[in-house]
This record gives structure tokens, sequence and C-alpha cells, in this order.
């Protein structure tokens, strides 16, 4: 029962945070969108940012990530503008 | 930022390492450069050589494979399905799609209808997943060469993969295991195929880099048991002190590869074939075990009684494994019918 409770808040926590986002893309279209596909998540930064920056607000370390848009692989000191889409991929391999 | 090599193009990537950044073109030809020579170096492949490459739908093992393919290596790939769930189908998609568009066809190995799925061997002999994985990879890539008659297996073990391994074998000072470690494990006089690892020279980034930009489709996710893997608390280590000392890990790698080498043949391989201690980590991250004709020199190999393969036990450790997989399921058909 008290573990009944305790998803339901859990998943009404979820959807406001869902609704949030959503809310968040269509108010902020201007932010840069940073898509981290491994961790399956999107994060929305106010531009302009360098590469190194973005990778810095992720708490990612620099030398373990490629950074892409579309086709292209960004260097580090790359400008990102606001709307635009960027990729950070991770390299490591475990096991 | 322009690109070092050409000066005309816009660099695509900066490698603090080689105090070098370049554009897509250029990058290609270091790449493949750094690959070269390091076969070159430690004479890992002959020309004529047929090669085994291990894929496993990786950024690694991809891009090894389509560089081995463009400096017209024989090659054919292996693909193990390890039967983890979700994982294994998407990854074997990938390896599948990326050999079509090469014309090739890969051999693929399948670990559950050998009655061996690693997810449930892990669980009946209670240990670690990728200790049984490293048995059953090796098992297979030692029988596949046999019977396809290759003369080389290949693997995309790359620098960050080396050093972290180097860095936790001095940690644990296994001696056994670095006297081993090396990218070029000959051929065995008992007719065990050389095991190559042509990526030594080439760090995780540049490999992404290069399987990003040569449009090479791998599956990003890692399979779902790395998560544990202590190799990776190496990875950080070594990256923390990379991007202070940019090109630390070369000089790490390669300095053992160049100085400690007389490791390789001093006495202790034997010794300490036979007195390490269970459950210690093997060169390629596999659980030791002691009858393993790769682990050490330990008397006479001879073959397995039941499958023919290598072994110093009256049967091999991969099929003692599968026997006690399936007296678990007949145990468990047992218990439920009656
Ligand atoms: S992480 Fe472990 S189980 Fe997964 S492929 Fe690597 S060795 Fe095998
Ligand atoms: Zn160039
Ligand atoms: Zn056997």
């Amino acid at each position: 029962m008290v573990r009944k409770r305790a998803q339901r808040r859990v998943s009404r926590a979820k959807e406001a945070a869902h609704g949030n986002q959503r809310e968040g893309i269509l108010y902020n279209a201007e932010m840069i969108r940073v898509c981290m596909p491994q961790k399956k998540k999107e994060i929305e930064i106010p531009g302009p940012k360098r590469v190194m920056d973005l990778i810095a607000e992720t708490g990612m370390r620099p030398s373990t990530v490629i950074v892409t848009q579309e086709k292209k692989l960004l260097t580090k000191d790359h400008r990102v503008e606001d709307g635009e889409t960027v990729n950070i991929i991770s390299v490591v391999s475990g096991g | 930022m322009k690109c070092r090599r050409c000066r005309k193009a816009a660099a695509a990537i900066e490698l603090p390492s080689h105090h070098a950044a370049f554009c897509p073109e250029c990058f290609f030809v270091f790449f493949k450069k750094q690959v070269r020579e390091g076969i070159k170096k430690h004479r890992l492949l002959s020309p004529g050589d047929r090669v085994l490459v291990c894929v496993s739908g990786g950024k690694d093992s991809l891009v090894l494979w389509d560089v081995l393919m463009d400096m017209g290596y024989e090659t054919e790939g292996l693909y193990i399905d390890l039967g983890i769930e979700g994982y294994s189908d998407r990854s074997r998609e990938k390896v599948i799609a990326y050999a079509e568009a090469r014309g090739k066809q890969p051999i693929i190995v399948e670990l559950t209808k050998e009655g061996i799925p690693i997810p449930e061997a892990a669980r009946c002999v209670r240990m670690q997943e990728c200790s049984i994985c490293g048995t059953v990879k090796r098992y297979f890539f030692n029988r596949i060469a046999k019977e396809g008659r290759f003369n080389a297996v290949a693997t995309g073990h790359n620098l960050d993969d080396e050093s972290a391994r180097l860095l936790g074998n001095i940690f644990h000072w296994q001696r056994e295991h670095l006297a081993r470690q090396h990218p070029h494990l000959p051929a065995s006089a008992e007719g065990l195929v050389k095991k190559v690892k042509p990526l030594w020279r080439v760090s995780e980034l540049e490999t992404a880099a290069y399987g990003f930009l040569k449009e090479i489709d791998y599956v990003i996710e890692e399979c779902p048991m790395s998560e544990r893997a202590t190799s990776l608390v190496y990875k950080e280590v070594l990256s923390l002190i990379e991007e202070r000392m940019p090109g630390s890990r070369i000089v790490f790698y390669q300095g053992f590869l160049d100085k400690a080498n007389p490791l390789r043949t001093s006495e202790w391989k034997a010794t300490d074939a036979a007195s390490a201690p269970a459950g210690t980590l093997a060169d390629d991250g596999v659980e030791y075990t002691s009858d393993d004709p790769e682990n050490g020199t330990k008397g006479a190999a001879r073959s397995c009684a039941s499958c023919g393969a290598l072994t110093y036990a009256e049967t091999c450790a991969y099929c003692r494994l599968k026997e006690l997989v399936r007296k678990r399921r007949e145990k468990r058909a047992k218990e439920t019918n009656g």
C-alpha cells in the first residue's frame, strides 16, 4: 500500500518533469539543445557557447567525448548558437 | 581552427596528445598511419595473413575491420551473440548491416543456441558475467580460427583499453598477466592461433571520431554488464592524467612494451602460471583458469575429451561450463515437474 503510493508519487513527479520539459522546449526554442544519447538525456543551455563549455556543463570529461552536429564533428573551440542541436557522445567502452 | 596537415580545410578534430588538429580527410590518413605503424612495430600481421576479426558491433571492432579491409588484408568478421536481452540483438543488427554494406557476411555464433547464454551461465556458476564471457569468447575465437584456417585473430582493443589494463595489472602486481600483456601473442607451439590488437596505438577518442566520420553505424550503448567493470576506474584515472599531461597514455603503454619487455621472457611466466590465485584477472579481463592453455605453461596440453580443444584438464573450461548449465537446467525441470 505504502509502496503503491510512493510509486504513484514518483510517476506524478515524472509527468510533471516531462510536462515542464515540453513547455521548456516550446518556450525556449531558442536555446542550444544538447543530446546525450547514451544517457538518454537532453538538456537545453542558453547560447552562444563554445563546445568545451557545453561539455563542462554536462559534467563530462572532454577527452572522453566527441561532439557532433548532423554529419559534422565539432572541435572544442567551435561556437554553438541558440537554436542549434549538438550530440555529446561518450567514447568510453567498458569491460 | 585550420587543419595542421593540409593547412587549408577547417579542423574537425584536435589531438592534444599529438599536438595536432586535422580535417576529416587528413585525419583518415593520420589514423591509418598510426594503425599501420602499430602493426609494423610488433609485426602483428603479414600481408598474406587470413585474419578473423572479432566484432561486437561497437566502434572499436567495426573500425578495426574497416581499416584492415581498406589495407587489403583478407578478413572475415566473427560475431558472438552473448544472449543478453536487447543489447545482443541490437549489436548484432549493426554488425550485419555493416558487413552487408561491405559485401560481407559475418560468421555468427549464438550462445543461446549453443546452450550457454552468458547471463544464465553466470548465474549457474555464481561468477561475474565478464569472467564467463571471456572464457567463452576465447574458446570460440580459437575454435572458429581453427575451423576456418585463419592464422590470426584480431580484436579491437585500443590504447585506452590496453593502458587501463596495464595500470590494473600493475596495481595488483599481476606478474603473469604483465608478462603476457602485449598487442601480439604469437601462435603457440600446440597450435593456438596468434592474437593481435592492431588498434593498440590509437585512442578511444580517435576510434570514435574515425567511426563517426566514416559513417560507420555502431552501437553506442555498452554491454549492460560493463557497468561494474573495474577497468572503467583505471580509464577514468588515466584520462585525468592525459588531460593534464597530453601524450601520457602512449608514453605509459609504449614504454611498458619497449622497456619492460624482459618480463615476457622471465621466469615469472612459468612460476606465476601455477600460483596465480583463482579469481584474478587475466590479460584480457578473463578470470584465471589454470587449465586454460593461453594462461600458462603448466604441464603438457592435450585435447579436450569432449570437443577436442586444447586444455590442461580432462575436458576444457568451456565444456565444463556448458555441462554445468545443462545439469542445472535438468534439475530445474525436475523440480518444476515433480
Ligand atoms: S562487458 Fe562483460 S559480459 Fe559484456 S561483452 Fe564485455 S566481457 Fe562480455
Ligand atoms: Zn587537412
Ligand atoms: Zn571442450
